[in-house]
């Protein structure tokens, strides 16, 4: 049994069916990831796991005990929210120490505990502050600590981090994904976002529509996307529809629409023979984007409009108009369901 | 389970509607009962509305209560528009204090401002007397203890209040709306016509029904200043329910009501004015 | 900058003299001897010393203040109440709310005060007491002002997500309420407070309608004292207007700190 599990979860508001039967299984220390776009569900899904939303049907375990209709006090998780969810009148101290209060803790315990955990998230200096007096991302660090103060079972953060700027933004990635790891606590994550769930995740669930569309490690769901959905969601992958191929390449493929990462496309300017590992497309180059470290290029394969990355080299770019061999290799092509 | 959980919520909404229902519903409902019942005999009627019609001395105290109101509200939002545009074309500092003096001043109502009054303008006020002593009768052209006086008074009191209120107003226009119009060659005026007061025009309307509202209710001055030599509504309204001769609560309830009514109209004409000439819907 | 505009400061300029001379009039004569030519006759302290030795002054204010305590706390509570509810749990019936306690925004004074007392005077409900009643349309006058006070503190502060924080934490519904939403909500609370309090101090015409000479606050002191001089009804609408303006003075500053 794992450590979570979730069994054919429904959630329905009024005549919403937001959640269409989840099953999902977490284990002991994972840091897991629910992605997906907004209204997909999965916020919904991690408020039933607090407790702080009723779930319609379905089933929640957390450690062998089912959970299901246990308020949120009597579930142990803690809960890092959007933002904004500091009490204002209280000091940051005051509010890494206000569950441990709750709990009747001795003095001198809640003293040590909150020192502690400000330490871990790198605040003691601001221990007297009041949060107003604090950025938005040094507020959510009292909202970490304030969290895994308690020593929750499992971490809920719910977009913890979508209302801070890039580049604060990373660092305080890294900066959870390290504390999760050092104190091996078990994290459900939720974003949108999904470079941030390829850089903090150990696995991660794509949601759409109130279904899990994927799942798997970051690496998989990022070579391997399944769906039209997940490809599109994912990255930049180019889908093409079977119909539009068939027309230019005939491929033996079952599936309406395939997905081919961009950057698995070499560009050739002269015909060189498709090996039978590959296949070939002759097409005219449409424009040109620079990217940084690639170029993405457009080509137009006779009505087929199809993205290449290519690596930036400072001999020279190619010109639009110009005539190109595009050659993908027959394993990138991915079926999608 | 869940429904009675429910159920428990919604009682907190009970004490606010409880002291809307005992202290406004149900006075008014009763208010409106009287107003349709014969004194004495207690059947059912219209004379009394019929009253306010036929008898000169109603029509009268409602002609002098509208007259009153709409001329005070138009000429106050007038110049309310005009010092809320001069304020907005001011720098933070003078803002502020432009502002609070305005602040300052929507305070100075009622009976305070009835002996300011007084004391510049009165029989004896020193202007009246200092422009005797220069060899002025101030009298020949202007009174304080008549309509003239009572509207003096109460654009006075409408002016910080439809300033303090259009203020916000102003700011909404954005100085980009302004630009992209000068750039089309527009000229202020135009822009004003075709821009700035359509944009404005649900604050305008908002303050109009207040400043109505607010003039057509006032008590203190009227009481003070005319009495009884000019009938006004809220006066005629409150001595037929707390004066010496004996109460007439019917005819009251009817002058009441149909103020009420009067104020009612206003607001209801200002909103659907809103809605009708309105259309680019609400900015927020 | 473009053109030079004259036009707003003629305008503002025009609009503080008429704004500001019943007031400095006011302050002036009530230090005058008399002043019957161009200028004053003489300059004198006497009505000033007159109105403060006034066995009846303190009382007057003093009864002012204390009318209006029963009123400001009915009217938070009634309304905290009410919109708290609506903001954790009902959001869609804040609009009705709104409506409700706007009404006293239009209907105002006399129309308030009138039908109350056509319908309760009289009658043996506690409500036909003279206090009751005036207790009654005072807090009913002062409701939209507590209202947008208080709606605006609640807005300000993210009642539900912090009250979310609060029970994942492990706090109940109540220890919440109190030890986190209240203390925000405090200054809030204490700026509507403010404006009602100078809304019944200022309110002349419902305490003559409904009380009458019964209980005599400031307002009704200067009713009663218009025959006799002037100079000494100018002392008392300038301690009446300073009381209004230090708390209106007072609600300014907390606004404006807490946009700040």
């Amino acid at each position: 049994m794992s450590y979570i599990e979730f069994k054919n979860i429904q959630k329905r508001f009024g005549d919403v069916h937001v959640l269409k039967g989840i099953n999902l299984n977490i284990e002991q220390g994972e840091f897991v990831t629910l992605l997906g776009p907004s209204g997909c569900g999965k916020s919904t899904l991690l408020r039933c796991f607090s407790g702080l939303e009723t779930v319609s049907e379905g089933e929640i375990y957390l450690d062998g005990v089912n959970i299901t209709d246990f308020t949120p006090k009597q579930r142990k998780i803690g809960m890092v929210f959007q933002q904004y969810s500091l009490f204002p009148n209280m000091t940051v101290k005051q509010n890494v120490a206000f569950g441990l209060q709750i709990q009747k803790k001795e003095k001198q315990f809640i003293e040590e505990k909150v020192c502690e955990v400000l330490d871990i998230v790198g605040l003691s200096e601001k221990r007297d502050q009041y949060p107003r007096q604090l950025s938005g991302g040094q507020q959510q660090r009292v909202a970490l600590a304030r969290a895994i103060v308690m020593e929750p079972k499992v971490l809920l953060l719910d977009e913890p981090l979508s209302a801070i700027d890039a580049l604060l933004r990373r660092n305080l990635q890294i900066e959870i994904r390290k504390i999760q790891q050092k104190l091996k606590i078990t994290a459900i994550f939720v974003t949108h976002d999904q470079e941030e769930a390829m850089v903090m995740s150990d696995t991660i669930h794509l949601f759409n529509v109130g279904r899990i569309e994927q799942s798997g490690s970051p690496e998989q769901i990022y070579a391997y996307p399944k769906t039209k959905f997940a490809a599109n969601f994912i990255g930049h992958y180019n889908i093409i529809d079977m119909k539009e191929m068939n027309k230019i390449v005939p491929l033996k493929v079952e599936s309406e629409f395939v997905a081919v990462r961009p950057e698995a496309i070499e560009i050739a300017v002269h015909e060189d023979g498709a090996g039978a590992d590959q296949v070939q497309l002759k097409g005219r180059i449409t424009g040109a984007m620079s990217r940084g470290t690639t170029v993405v290029y457009t080509v137009d394969c006779g009505g087929l409009e199809v993205n290449a990355d290519v690596l930036f080299s400072p001999d020279g770019r190619m010109e639009a108009g110009q005539e190109v061999y595009l050659q993908i290799p027959r394993k990138d092509i991915l079926e999608l369901r | 389970m869940k429904k009675q959980y429910k159920m428990k919520n919604l009682l907190t909404m009970v004490p606010l509607l409880a002291l809307a229902a005992l202290f406004i519903l149900l006075p008014i409902l009763s208010m409106i009962k009287q107003s349709f019942t014969m004194p004495e005999t207690g059947v059912f009627t219209l004379e009394n509305y019929k009253a306010i019609f036929t008898d000169s001395v109603y029509r009268v105290a409602t002609g002098n209560s509208l007259y009153l109101s709409l001329i005070s509200t138009v000429i106050g939002l007038i110049l309310s528009f005009l010092i809320a545009y001069s304020v907005n074309e001011l720098g933070q500092k003078g803002q502020g204090r432009i502002l609070s003096m305005l602040n300052m001043v929507s305070n100075f109502v009622g009976l305070p401002l009835y002996f300011a009054f007084v004391v510049i303008l009165g029989n004896t006020g020193i202007f009246v007397l200092a422009l005797k002593a220069i060899g002025f009768e101030l009298a020949t052209v202007f009174k304080l203890y008549s309509m003239e006086g009572l509207m003096l008074i109460f654009i006075y009191f409408q002016i910080p209040l439809g300033s303090l209120m259009l203020v916000p107003a102003f700011q909404a226009i954005r100085p980009a709306w302004k630009e992209a119009a000068e750039l089309m060659e527009a000229s202020p005026l135009q822009f004003w016509t075709r821009v700035g007061i359509p944009v404005m025009l649900p604050s305008l309307l908002d303050t109009f029904a207040l400043l109505f509202a607010n003039a057509i209710t006032a008590y203190a001055t009227v009481l003070l200043l005319v009495t009884t030599s000019i009938p006004l509504l809220p006066v005629k309204i409150t001595t037929m329910f707390t004066g010496e001769m004996t109460p007439q609560r019917e005819m009251g309830s009817t002058l009441a009501i149909w103020m009420i009514v009067i104020m009612l109209a206003v607001i209801g004409i200002c909103n659907l004015l809103k809605k009708m000439l309105y259309k680019g819907g609400s900015d927020a | 900058m473009k053109r030079k505009k004259k036009f707003p400061y003629i305008v503002l300029t025009l609009a503080c003299i008429f704004l500001l001379i019943p007031f400095i009039a006011t302050l002036l004569y009530s230090f005058t001897v008399g002043w019957t030519k161009l200028m004053p006759s003489g300059w004198t302290l006497k009505y000033w010393g007159q109105a403060f030795t006034e066995p009846d002054l303190w009382p007057a204010i003093l009864r002012g203040v204390l009318i209006s305590i029963p009123p400001i706390l009915i009217c938070n509570v009634v309304v905290i109440l009410a919109l708290y509810t609506s903001v954790v749990h009902y959001p869609k019936l804040e609009k009705y709310i709104q409506m409700i306690c706007m009404v006293p925004n239009s209907l105002k004074g006399v129309t308030i005060a009138i039908p109350i007392l056509a319908l309760y005077a009289g009658t043996p409900t506690i409500f036909s007491n003279r206090m009751v009643m005036l207790v009654c349309i005072y807090s009913i006058s002062i409701l939209p002002f507590v209202y947008q006070g208080i709606r605006n503190n609640l807005h300000g502060i993210n009642v539900r997500q912090l009250l979310e924080a609060a029970e994942i934490l492990g706090a109940g519904k109540l220890y919440a309420f109190i030890r986190i939403i209240l203390p925000n909500m405090l200054s809030g609370i204490l700026v509507s407070s403010l404006l009602a309090l100078s809304i019944v101090f200022g309110d002349f015409a419902i305490i003559k309608i409904i009380a009458g000479n019964k209980f005599e606050t400031i307002q009704m002191l200067l009713y009663n004292s218009r025959l006799i001089v002037l100079q000494y009804q100018c002392v008392i609408v300038i301690i009446m207007f300073t009381a209004t303006l230090i708390i209106s003075q007072i609600v300014f500053k907390f606004q404006n700190k807490k946009k700040g």
